[in-house]
Order: C-alpha cells, then sequence, then structure tokens
C-alpha cells in the first residue's frame, strides 16, 4: 500500500517549533493538525479552515455566476437587452469585411507567416537572449536564443546521443511579459514640459531646440552644475555615450543607483580583483552547492543560465546529481529546488558563514568530519541548534570532499565582509576560476567614477546641480524613503526624464521625453559572459519615443540615429569596423561571433576580519525582528506594475496576486498574535507601513520578507469605473540608504484590520476529503524520494512511492488503441514534466497566457478561483510547519487517453484527436461545465465573462472606462492571431499548444519530411529554463519525450483511475546528505528497504500490480524495458 | 383548431429560420462590388495568367493573399509627369483602375472587399491544400469564369467534412491545380481514379477531428 507515514507521537516530537504551530494553529482556527500530514498546499489546508473547505467542496466558490462587484443588476440588463438589439439588427451574415493589401510588399513576407528576429537587451537589471515571433510586423511572442553561446554552454537535456535537434533556450518571467508593455496604451506618448508650474506639451523638435542651448549653457561651465542619475547598465552604447558627455562636459557628476542592492558584493569582487569585477558562477560542474540566502536559480540576474547548468547536474539518469543547500530566511526558489534548507535570519548569514569557514578550515588542516553515532534522530526532530550544528557540519563535509567541483554564495544584498568571507571560503576549496568566475565588470564606465545616489541627493539639497538627466527606471518611486529623492528633484531648475510611464519621477521633473520600449529601440547588450549582443528594434515606435542612446545623443547635440550609435559601439567592440556581412551576420545570430571575454586570472585579494554577530535561531524578541526587502518574483522593483500579466501571476512561493504582504512563519506570527489576513504594522523609529500579513511555512524565526514593487497604480478597475487601483503596499518609508534590503530593529504590531489577500494555492484542489485522504492521496499527484531509494530500488522505485492498485483493464476497447497502431497516423504527442528540474520559476504561466491569448480576470475574480491560467504551478509543502521542504508540480491538462471530460460533454465540443490530443471546439461549447466538474486535475477553465472585450484588465477593448477606445485597439496587437479569442459560457484548456503542432505538421509536410524531434515544441517547453518540459512524439521510439517517459522516474498522475494522461511525470529526487534527512524521507528509505517483504505484505495484488502504472501513456512500446540506469557518480 | 394553427404557425417559423440560416442560403452566391472591376474571366479565362501570377502565397502559408498594389502596377502603370508610363502601358488612363493608381500614388490600399471569409474560429492553410494536390476550383469553383467574383461554394464545415472524408474527386496531379478546366484526359481514369491513385502516392490522410481545424 501506500508508503504509511510513521505517526509523529508525541515523544519524539520534540521543540518548540512544533508547539508554536499548534499554538498556531489554536489560535487560529481551534482545529487540531492532523499529525499523518504528508503533504500540504497552504496553512489554510493544513488546518482546514472554513475557507479552504469551500474551495473544495466547490470547485468554484460561492454563486460561481453572479456578476462581479461594480456590476449592478442594472447594468446588466442594460447589456442584455443591448445584446438582444444588435442580435436583431445585424442580421445573420456576417457584414462586408475589407482587406488591407499592401501597396508594395516586402520581400520574403508571406503574409500570417512569423518569422523570427534574435535580440538581446537589458531587462529589469537581466541580460536576456532572445527570438522574438513577428507576424506581419507585429512582434507577438518572445522566445530565448537557443544559438546564444552561452545558452548553448548550458544545454540541460542533452539526450540526444549526437544527433542534431531542434533546442530551445527559456527565458525568465519578465521576458515573456515584456511583450504587453509594448502595446500597453499607458505608456509615455508625449513629449512635455513644466513651464511656470504647467504641464505643456511640446515636440520632439522642442527637445531637441532645447538640448542644443542647453549644451552650449552646459559646455561654458565644463558641467560643473549637471548631474546624469542612471541605473547601472550594462549597455556599451549607453557606458560610451556617458563616458563621451563626461569628457564633453568634465565636471558633470554621474550617479549611479540599482534598486536591487548589490553594492557590497561588487566591492568585494573589486578589491578581491583588484579592478572593476563581478562574479559569475558556473554550476555545470558543481556538484556542491552552497547557497547562502542567494536566489541563484530566482531572483539572479543571471537565473536563466544558473537554472539551465543546475539542471544540467539533476538527471539521476546520467549518473549526475549535485547537490544543492540553501541557507536563508525567506522560501526561495532556490529553496525550495535545494536538498537540504535551514531557515537562518538574513542578518545572521554572516555569523553562519563564519562558522562554517572555521569548520572548513578545520577539515582542510586534516580534521575528520563527524560520522553520525548510529541512528540518529531525522532532521526535523532535532532543535533548531542541532539542526545548524548538523548543517554546517554536512556542508564543510561536501564542500571539502569536493575541492574544486563546489561553490558557495551568498545574497548580494549582504554586507562586504560577508561578501569576502565568501570569497575567502571558494578561494581555500579551490573554486575560485572554476566554478566561481571573477570577471570585468560588465556596467563600470571609463573614465567615470559613480557617485552614490545619497551624494547625489546632498547636492541636490545643497542646490549645487541645476541640471539633471534621469535615464529612466523611476527612481522616486524605487528609491528609499529617508533619501526624499522627489522632494529633491523637484527643487532642481532643470531636470529631464527618460519617462517609460506617467509615474512618480516624471510628477517632479521639467522634461518628460517618452523612453521607446526595448522592443522598439537599437541598443545592444553584454551577457554574463562578456559576449556581444545587438537589440534590433522590432517594430517603428509606436507611441513616439526614442531610445536611452538616442536621447544622450541628443542631448550631447548629435542627433545620431540609434543604428548609428550601436554601429560605432560594435565597431569599437570588435577594434575594427565590422563588415556589413558580419554586421548582417551578428544581427542574424544575435551576437558577434568570436568576441569573448576571459575571466580574470591573477591573485585574489580576500582578506578581511570574519563577520561577527551570534546565531540565534530559536527566539527572538519584538523590536529586533528583521525585514528582508527583495524584489517580486513578477514585478522586479515595480517597473512591472502596469503589465497586468505580471500583476496577476502567482508569485512563486506564496502563489499571492495582486498584493504584496509581509511574509512571516507560523511560529512568528503565533509569538506575535498575528493572523493570517489581517494587517500589521512594522514599526522602525518614527518610520512605519502597514502590510497584510501572509502565513509562510519555511520562513525564518524573527525575520519578515517584504516584496518591493507595490502601492503603484496599476490600471482602472472594473466596468465603468474612473477609479484608478493601487496595488499592494509601498514599503519605501521602512528603507534607509544604509539598509535597503535588510532592515533590523523591527517592530511589529498587530492590528486586527482585516484584509482579503488572493491567493491560488488553494484553488483546483485535485483532493478528495480531509486531509488524512490528502496525505494519502498527494503521494498520487506528486512522487518525489531520494537518491538512494533511486538506486536500490531499480525499475520498481516509482511504484513504491505511488498507490498501489490491481491491474487496470478497460472493459471495451478504447478508440486510441487502434489509432495507436494506424500507420496513416504518423504522430502520436505526449509531453514529459520532470520534478527534479523544475523550479517553479513561472515563466512557463506567462509563456502559456501569451501564446493562448489568455485573458486577465483581476483581483476580485481570482479570490473566486476564476483564474484562467492554462497551466497552473501547484506548489506542495511537505513536513513540519517550520522546517518544510516544497515541491513544484507544473499541472495543465494532461491530455488523457480515456478522458473523463469527453464522456460527460453533451455536445461533443470536447473529443479527441486521432493523435492523441484531447480537443477544445470553442464554438461547440455550450457551457455546461461538465467537463470541468469531471476533470480529475481540475485544469479546465471556463469565461464566466467576456473578459476579452468588456470585462478584464487588459484586453477589454470594448469596455467603459478611462482609456479612450484607439488605446484599447492597442492592447489587442498582442493577441496571437492564431489562436481563438473565447468569448463568455465557453471552457477553455491547455491544447498542446495545437496551433504550433499543426503548423508544424503543415510546413514539415510542405517540405516533403516527416516532423523532426523537437520542431514542434508547446510555448510553456520553450519558455522553461531548465528544459523540465519536454513535449514531442511517442511513436518515435527516438524522440526525447519517448525516452523521457519511459525513464524510471516516470510516472502517471492519478494512474489508478484508468485515464492514462499523456503527460507523465518524471519524480522529484533529492540527494540529501544522510544526516540532513527529514523524518519522511527516513521513514520512505525504510520501506523501499522493506520493498522486498512487500508483495507478501500485500497479498491480495498481483505482482504485476505495478505494471499499469508507468505504462499508461506510453504508446506503441508495452513490454519495453525501462532505461535509465543509475550510475554512481553522484555527490554523496 | 387554434392548436393546429399554432403548430403550423411553428412549423413554418422552424422552417423559415433553418431555410435562412442554412449556409447554402447564407453564404454562397455572395458578391460584393470591389473599388476596381477586376475580371477573373480576362485575366485568368482569357489571358491563361495562372493564379499563383497574383495569389503568390498560395503555396508557401495559409493565406493566399490578396497581391499588392504593385503587382496591378506591373502591367498597368499609370501615367507619369512626362505624360508616359513608366513600366507597361495597358490601359494606363483608364478610368476603372483609378482606385489602383491612387493607391500607388498615395501608398494607401486598395479597399479590396473580402468574399469568402471563415469565422475566426476556423483555420483555414491553403498551402496544405495546394500542396496535396486540391485545386482552387474545388473551393472557389470556376473563377476564370467570372467577371465579378462571387462565392460558389457555400463553404460550410459539413461541405469541408465532405471532402476530407472522400477526398478523392478533388485531388489531381500538384501542378494542375491552378488549371481551373482540367478535365482528366482520355485513358487516364476518372477524376476518382487518379484521385484514389494520387492519395495512396502521396500517403494524404485528411483528418476530421475538430483540432483540424479550430484552435
Amino acid at each position: 500500500m501506500q508508503a504509511k507515514q510513521l505517526p509523529i507521537t508525541s515523544n519524539d516530537t520534540s521543540g518548540s517549533m512544533t508547539g508554536a504551530a499548534v499554538a498556531l494553529s489554536d489560535s487560529v482556527s481551534g482545529k487540531k493538525i492532523a499529525s499523518t500530514a504528508k503533504y500540504w498546499r497552504s496553512v489554510d489546508e493544513l488546518q482546514q479552515t472554513p475557507e479552504f473547505e469551500q474551495f473544495l467542496h466547490r470547485e468554484f466558490p460561492q454563486a460561481a455566476s453572479e456578476f462581479p462587484e461594480g456590476v449592478s443588476r442594472r447594468r446588466w440588463l442594460k447589456l442584455m437587452s443591448a445584446s438582444l438589439a444588435l442580435g436583431g439588427a445585424s442580421g445573420c451574415r456576417y457584414g462586408p469585411v475589407e482587406f488591407a493589401s499592401m501597396v508594395v510588399r516586402p520581400p520574403n513576407t508571406v503574409p500570417g507567416v512569423p518569422k523570427h528576429y534574435a535580440t538581446n537587451f537589458e531587462l529589469a537589471g537581466r541580460a536576456v537572449h532572445l527570438l522574438v515571433s513577428n507576424v506581419d510586423g507585429r512582434p507577438i511572442k518572445i522566445e530565448g536564443n537557443p544559438e546564444h553561446p552561452l545558452m548553448k554552454a548550458s544545454e540541460p537535456n542533452d539526450l540526444s546521443g549526437g544527433k542534431e535537434r531542434f533546442a530551445s533556450a527559456g527565458t525568465d518571467v519578465f521576458s515573456q511579459g515584456c511583450i504587453l508593455g509594448l502595446y500597453d496604451p499607458d505608456r509615455t506618448a508625449r513629449v512635455t514640459r513644466v513651464v511656470d508650474g504647467q504641464v505643456e506639451e511640446a515636440t520632439w523638435d522642442d527637445f531637441s531646440a532645447f538640448a542644443r542651448d542647453h549644451l552650449a549653457n552646459l559646455k561654458e561651465s565644463q558641467g560643473e552644475s549637471l548631474a546624469i542619475l542612471m541605473s547601472p547598465t550594462l549597455s556599451p552604447s549607453v557606458s560610451r555615450l556617458v563616458a563621451d558627455t563626461v569628457k564633453l562636459l568634465p565636471k558633470a557628476t554621474v550617479a549611479s543607483y540599482s534598486s536591487v542592492d548589490n553594492s557590497a558584493q561588487l566591492a568585494a569582487c573589486e578589491k578581491a580583483a583588484g579592478q572593476p569585477a563581478e562574479l559569475l558562477f558556473d554550476l555545470n560542474q558543481a556538484k556542491a552547492i552552497c547557497c547562502l540566502d542567494s536566489d541563484l536559480l530566482g531572483n539572479d540576474p543571471n537565473m536563466v543560465v544558473y537554472s539551465r547548468q543546475f539542471s544540467k547536474g539533476r538527471t539521476p539518469a546520467l549518473g549526475k546529481m549535485s547537490r544543492l543547500y540553501a541557507v536563508e530566511s525567506r522560501f526561495s526558489i532556490t529553496g525550495a529546488a535545494a536538498d537540504s534548507r535551514l531557515a537562518v535570519r538574513s542578518s545572521q548569514i554572516g555569523a553562519f558563514i563564519a562558522r562554517l569557514e572555521q569548520r572548513v578550515d578545520e577539515l582542510l588542516a586534516g580534521g575528520s568530519p563527524v560520522i553520525a553515532a548510529g541512528e540518529e534522530a531525522a532532521f526535523d526532530r532535532i532543535t533548531p541548534a542541532e539542526q545548524l550544528e548538523r548543517t554546517v557540519e554536512a556542508m564543510a563535509e561536501d564542500l571539502t570532499k569536493h575541492k574544486g567541483e563546489g561553490l558557495v554564495s551568498v545574497g548580494s544584498h549582504q554586507p562586504l565582509d560577508v561578501q569576502l568571507a565568501a570569497l575567502r571560503l571558494n578561494q581555500k576549496l579551490g573554486n575560485i576560476g572554476k566554478g566561481v568566475q571573477l570577471r570585468p565588470s560588465r556596467s563600470a564606465i571609463e573614465g567615470v567614477t559613480p557617485v552614490s545616489l545619497s551624494d547625489l541627493t546632498d547636492a541636490l539639497v545643497k542646490g549645487s546641480v541645476d541640471t539633471l538627466w534621469i535615464l529612466g527606471d523611476n527612481p522616486v518611486y524605487t528609491a528609499p524613503g529617508d533619501l526624499k529623492l522627489g522632494e529633491a528633484i523637484s527643487q532642481v531648475k532643470t531636470s529631464i526624464y527618460l519617462a517609460e510611464f506617467e509615474d512618480e519621477t516624471a510628477a517632479v521633473c521639467t522634461w518628460r521625453v517618452p523612453l521607446a520600449h526595448q522592443l522598439e529601440s537599437w541598443g545592444d547588450v553584454l551577457g554574463a559572459d562578456g559576449s556581444y549582443g545587438i537589440c534590433q528594434p522590432q517594430i517603428l515606435p509606436l507611441l513616439n519615443g526614442k531610445s536611452q542612446c538616442e536621447v544622450l545623443s541628443l542631448l550631447q547635440g548629435q542627433a545620431e540615429s540609434g543604428e548609428a550609435i550601436v554601429k560605432a559601439t560594435a565597431d569599437k567592440i570588435s577594434g575594427k569596423p565590422l563588415l556589413a556581412r558580419v554586421w548582417q551576420e551578428s544581427l542574424h545570430n544575435g551576437f558577434l561571433a568570436d568576441f569573448f571575454v576571459s575571466p580574470l586570472t591573477g591573485d585574489v585579494q580576500v582578506e578581511g576580519a570574519k563577520p561577527a554577530g551570534t546565531l540565534n535561531l530559536e527566539s527572538f524578541e519584538n523590536g529586533s525582528l528583521e525585514v528582508l526587502v527583495t524584489i517580486s518574483d513578477t514585478l522586479f522593483d515595480g517597473r512591472f506594475a502596469k503589465n497586468v500579466w505580471m500583476q496577476e501571476l502567482p508569485q512563486a512561493m506564496t502563489k499571492l496576486v495582486w498584493d504584496n504582504a509581509a511574509l512571516i512563519s507560523p511560529a512568528t506570527a503565533s509569538i506575535l498574535k498575528l493572523k493570517q489576513g489581517e494587517m500589521v504594522r512594522l514599526v522602525r523609529g518614527e518610520q512605519s507601513i502597514e502590510l497584510p500579513v501572509f502565513i509562510m511555512p519555511g520562513q525564518a524565526l524573527g525575520s519578515i520578507t517584504a516584496h518591493l514593487g507595490y502601492g503603484r497604480v496599476c490600471r482602472d478597475e472594473a466596468v465603468d469605473s474612473d477609479e484608478q487601483v493601487v496595488v499592494g503596499r509601498d514599503i519605501a518609508p521602512l528603507r534607509t540608504f544604509e539598509n535597503l534590503s535588510v532592515i533590523t530593529d523591527i517592530e511589529a504590531r498587530g492590528t486586527s484590520i482585516p484584509f482579503k489577500l488572493a491567493t491560488t494555492q488553494d484553488h483546483f484542489a485535485i483532493d478528495e476529503l480531509g486531509l488524512e485522504e490528502t496525505a494519502d492521496r498527494a503521494g498520487m499527484l506528486i512522487r518525489e524520494g531520494t537518491v538512494e531509494q533511486l538506486d536500490e530500488g531499480g525499475a520498481d522505485y516509482v511504484e513504491h512511492l505511488g498507490l498501489h492498485h490491481p491491474p487496470l483493464e478497460s472493459l471495451w476497447e478504447e478508440p486510441i488503441n487502434t489509432f495507436e497502431g494506424d500507420p496513416t497516423i504518423p504522430y502520436q504527442w505526449g509531453m514529459t514534466i520532470d520534478l527534479n528540474k523544475c523550479t517553479g520559476c513561472n515563466s512557463c504561466v506567462v509563456a502559456c497566457q501569451s501564446e493562448n491569448n489568455i485573458p486577465v480576470v483581476g483581483k476580485e475574480q481570482v479570490s473566486r478561483g476564476r483564474e484562467m491560467h492554462w497551466i497552473r504551478v501547484d506548489r506542495y509543502f511537505r513536513g513540519e510547519m517550520e522546517t518544510p521542504q516544497i515541491v513544484n508540480q507544473p499541472v495543465a491538462c494532461v491530455h488523457c487517453e480515456t478522458a473523463p471530460c469527453e464522456q460527460v460533454c453533451p455536445v461533443a465540443a470536447t473529443v479527441h484527436t486521432e493523435e492523441g490530443i484531447n480537443a477544445m471546439a470553442y464554438n461547440r461549447c455550450v457551457g455546461t461545465r461538465y467537463c470541468a466538474n469531471n476533470c480529475p486535475y481540475k485544469v479546465r477553465r471556463f469565461n464566466y465573462f467576456n473578459y476579452g472585450t468588456e470585462y478584464g484588465y487588459f484586453y477589454g477593448w470594448q469596455q467603459k472606462g478611462k482609456i479612450e477606445e484607439a488605446s484599447r485597439k492597442l492592447q489587442q496587437l498582442v493577441l496571437n492571431p492564431d489562436v481563438t479569442v473565447r468569448g463568455r459560457g465557453v471552457m477553455e484548456k491547455c491544447t498542446y499548444c495545437i496551433q504550433r503542432v499543426q503548423n508544424g505538421k503543415i510546413t514539415a509536410r510542405n517540405s516533403g519530411r516527416p516532423v523532426q524531434d523537437g520542431e514542434i515544441q508547446s510555448a510553456c517547453q520553450t519558455a522553461c529554463p531548465t528544459q523540465a518540459i519536454v513535449f514531442g512524439d511517442l511513436k518515435d521510439p527516438g524522440s526525447r519525450v519517448s525516452k523521457l517517459q519511459k525513464d524510471l522516474r516516470a510516472y502517471a498522475m492519478l494512474s489508478e483511475l484508468n485515464i492514462k494522461p499523456r503527460t507523465l511525470y518524471l519524480t522529484r529526487v533529492r540527494n540529501t546528505h544522510p544526516r540532513l534527512k527529514l523524518s519522511q524521507q527516513l521513514a520512505e528509505a525504510h520501506h523501499a528497504e522493506a520493498g522486498g517483504a512487500h508483495a507478501e505484505h500485500s497479498g491480495e495484488h498481483a505482482d504485476n500490480a505495478h505494471a499499469s502504472d508507468t505504462s499508461a501513456g506510453v504508446v506503441g512500446h508495452a513490454g519495453e524495458t525501462k532505461t535509465g540506469e543509475t550510475k554512481k557518480e553522484v555527490a554523496h | 383548431m387554434l392548436g393546429m394553427f399554432a403548430l403550423a404557425g411553428g412549423a413554418y417559423a422552424g422552417a423559415v429560420f433553418l431555410g435562412a440560416t442554412d449556409p447554402l442560403t447564407l453564404n454562397s452566391g455572395y458578391q460584393p462590388t470591389q473599388p476596381v472591376p477586376f475580371s477573373h474571366k480576362i485575366h485568368a479565362g482569357e489571358l491563361k495568367m495562372d493564379c499563383r501570377y497574383c495569389h503568390v502565397n498560395v503555396q508557401k502559408g495559409a493565406h493566399a493573399t490578396v497581391p499588392p498594389t504593385a503587382t496591378c502596377i506591373n502591367c498597368h502603370s499609370p501615367i507619369g509627369p512626362d505624360g508616359a508610363p513608366k513600366l507597361s502601358a495597358v490601359h494606363p488612363a483608364s478610368e476603372k483602375l483609378r482606385a489602383v493608381h491612387e493607391s500607388w500614388e498615395s501608398g494607401e490600399s486598395v479597399p479590396w472587399v473580402r468574399i469568402h471569409k471563415l469565422p475566426d474560429f476556423v483555420f483555414f492553410n491553403h498551402s496544405a491544400h495546394v500542396n496535396r494536390g486540391v485545386s482552387c476550383v474545388s473551393c472557389h469553383g470556376r473563377i476564370d469564369t467570372m467577371d465579378k467574383v462571387y462565392q460558389a461554394k457555400e463553404l460550410s464545415m459539413a461541405w469541408c467534412i465532405d471532402c476530407h472524408r472522400n477526398p478523392e474527386p478533388h485531388i489531381r496531379p500538384v501542378e494542375l491545380v491552378t488549371k481551373l478546366d482540367w478535365e482528366p484526359a482520355e485513358g487516364d481514369g476518372t477524376r476518382e481514379e487518379i484521385g484514389a491513385k494520387l492519395r495512396e502516392e502521396l500517403g494524404i490522410h485528411p483528418q476530421t477531428n475538430c483540432a483540424v481545424c479550430h484552435r
């Protein structure tokens, strides 16, 4: 039977944490925590609150068909009568439709056939290397550029066996989302200036005329009164133009401010290398990876590359299995991916690394590692002090065992001494130059030493600056509260702002000029490996904007075109004028060939004092709490606040949408008497902010996490409303220039003011009733084991993790069996999702939204469980409240061969194709919702309203409100012309990107060949930075998906229902150090060892009881044995 | 008695509704007036121009594509300032060509009216059909005999599926797809026989599931 959880009895439940958790449950709901809880999705679920039960019993809670708030009965009547009238007036045939044929069609264009152009730009401090699909001159979808050298070197799923295959590169969520920003009518579209306190409209000509006089004045004083405020830039063209400006005006001041604080890390690198430098990790060969408050797979600017490299080292079938440690205060994406995790306050990371360094020193000096004396208690059954002890010991042991094959990374917000300690550790372990590289700084500007934002503000207040150029990025919003930057800027005589939006900074500047979107402008960027990539415009500026380069050139009196500027930079970079052919090739490929930057070699200076401080994981005092301020997974530092895809994207770990919150661990909340869904006031000295409380298991005790980027206006709310909606709360008042990220000495005061947060975590719960049942069933949904289990379990491994059931047979011949054997049907589509590679980064969710025209419904609708995302990332906690592990599981329609939804549709609107895709015919659907009720995976989504036209946030171009209709039509341009826009009353769900499948088949057929493996990739697959998702043809035994479906980790979710899903999952495998294993891991290992006796004690099952589990969904290869032998090359 | 009237009335209303919404009634025969009285009969029929001279992308993409103005100008170039047409002079001063010449000079599109239109939730791909030997005539009728083009077939789902279930009569050698008046030569067999042979050779297996057209 199901691997039964050892009951946790009171005598082995020790430690204050569990007590705290129980106390919390008493205070919240009065219910007892079921002790058998193995997997749980949220605190609500673990405690079975009424809110959760509502979601469980009723798929769409409470009055699912009610109109949203804000739509009155009167309006409903109006709508209805209007649609009746329209129905009568328009008759039965559509009206005349005009073609807008071109006058001269550009060469090599076939209308309706997408073209892909390479581009590179800086987005949210990250260098991104992309391919943009362009349909009829309109960019509609973003994908990664697999040809880029950085991506090629980190190809994770190399199962090719030397065969040339179509690759994919993956992106982060911001790249996927930025396409929506291009068509945002809220972007600044006009040049404006303030004259005598009044805003006047101006033109670019006015601005250039102004710039000429302005420059002449500045030249007289050699730019003494000029200051430039910019974010650190990765663009060599912008750097060159700023350097030129300083040459021209040598007394000018340049200030650099990054909303994400990494100044200490850069300072440490500069000290170590003796020149401006930055860090780049190489996870390709790393066996022991230690992340101390560092989110390499999540927030890091290089997360795409790191995720790819990490994923490469997580393929048990190829014998590759690294070990990842995370020690952190908040639950990060890296923490969820980690094999072992310890929650430590950010302010105590210094003390932790000092302790680790000491232990590593001892081991390097010949000390011997501590060996467990006999049977030890599980990691979650010991006190925090013991947990700390064991974690340090295990990390030190692994790091010294894998000298030169490991790395230690600390969060970029950690102070200088911690940064130096990390470098020092890496140097002692011989990791520098291997897994840890120091590289020349990409953002250093020749001849310019930037001053800090604080110095600039002082100068502004003193009045020594007459003219301020602000090169974008809304510093007034992102600056810490104590600087009062807005007030300081408003005192400056002339301030010029390159405005993406009419935002907080634009409001205090005297000139606002519209900044072009990256997809509209010429530019360039240096990749993490120093490669040079050009940004080519995909479309002419839609809203009259100019790029940073062009405006800088204007301000220097040059007025050069963007292309000329970038070309000049490219010439300079390559040291000689580029041939036209080379230039064209660079544009085409997305990088300048044969141009590399090597890592810095030479001595590394890492001397420094050991970080001081105490480590206390067991208690805290109110008043000495810490707040970790971090960028939002979705809005970054607020620059995507107007992007409704990002607003509605569930945040990676909390699954919160449309809000930020104070993330607090259950024990901390219990001690502070804070409750989920109530406001808390966080006070530091005279400053305070209020945030809603969100209980997040796994937060460090005494540490609160708050996300940047909120408290800003998003869009006008609902139908017929002129109201502007402020989403979330700004945390700038709490931040100071000295403490941008880790703010200590905080006091938390509960307010008992209720606040409704919208989270998607309990929506579409698959489980039946009761937590005990959940605990049993969750194991069927997500299967997880350890490397040892995989080694020992062999071919039976995956069955031991799942539910055992008698052999499943259908009573009648399934039609799909006939199709599978039919030679005239060339393909059978299928998918695998590798839970071991998935980090839960959310790229797939936005990619799917972009590809499939999925509407945005808003907070109010999300809280009713009506979000429309076709793919969701389920986040399961496992274990105890204070030491949970997280498993992420992306779930979309799994295309069951015997699909339950098809059997209940009264109008046959959802039926199977011969190729195994569960197709959805929208025009046939009458909206009974029977299919959604009968779907065991809960992946079907219903259009309660015309989200595409009259209701909804982005595509609602017919809705009344603040934005003019013409502007609303601009928003429509983001829609994919290959996918139907669904109307009200229609069910929808994942189609395996049927449009890509059909177009791929037609293209292959037209050129007289079969579809090749990887030629057709679903949108989620191309976006996935770890290649966890693989789609392809199951009929081809050589395809990647076929091989993966035969991996011994492959299993079908809910296989016992005999619905034969076409999407199989590969189990999560944790490579946890033996001494750090949680009780579940130990219990399961114990169960696996007893596997031999297993068949006997469940005697009612035949020996082949496991057979149907994994063969479900594998077509045409029944009887073939599983491949994927595990070799021992694992970091033990 | 009253009941019978009501019944008869209902039946009549039903018949009118069904008749009026039948695709044959609704769609076929639609013949809008175009901004330029372009005659397919002259160009494709009498002058024997290949369909693909104008509809260049029919084998490459989903859309056959309406030609750009430049294609018309290849032959019907307007009279320039020097009094002579720039390229070739076929009716350079014809009043009927005014919309084309205006478009050429102003850079604005000729506002052609669309005749064959499928609903937005239907995705038809020309290249998938034409490259398999399905002729233009199967869906568009004898365009080469039409002075003013009208919709000849109903373009309904049932009509599409008829052919997907029984494609043989509509398959001919690929090189002959634009020869609208093609008839099998004596001794080659019937259309069905030729179609069946080609179907076998090319491996044509049209599908009839929803996702073939609805995405």
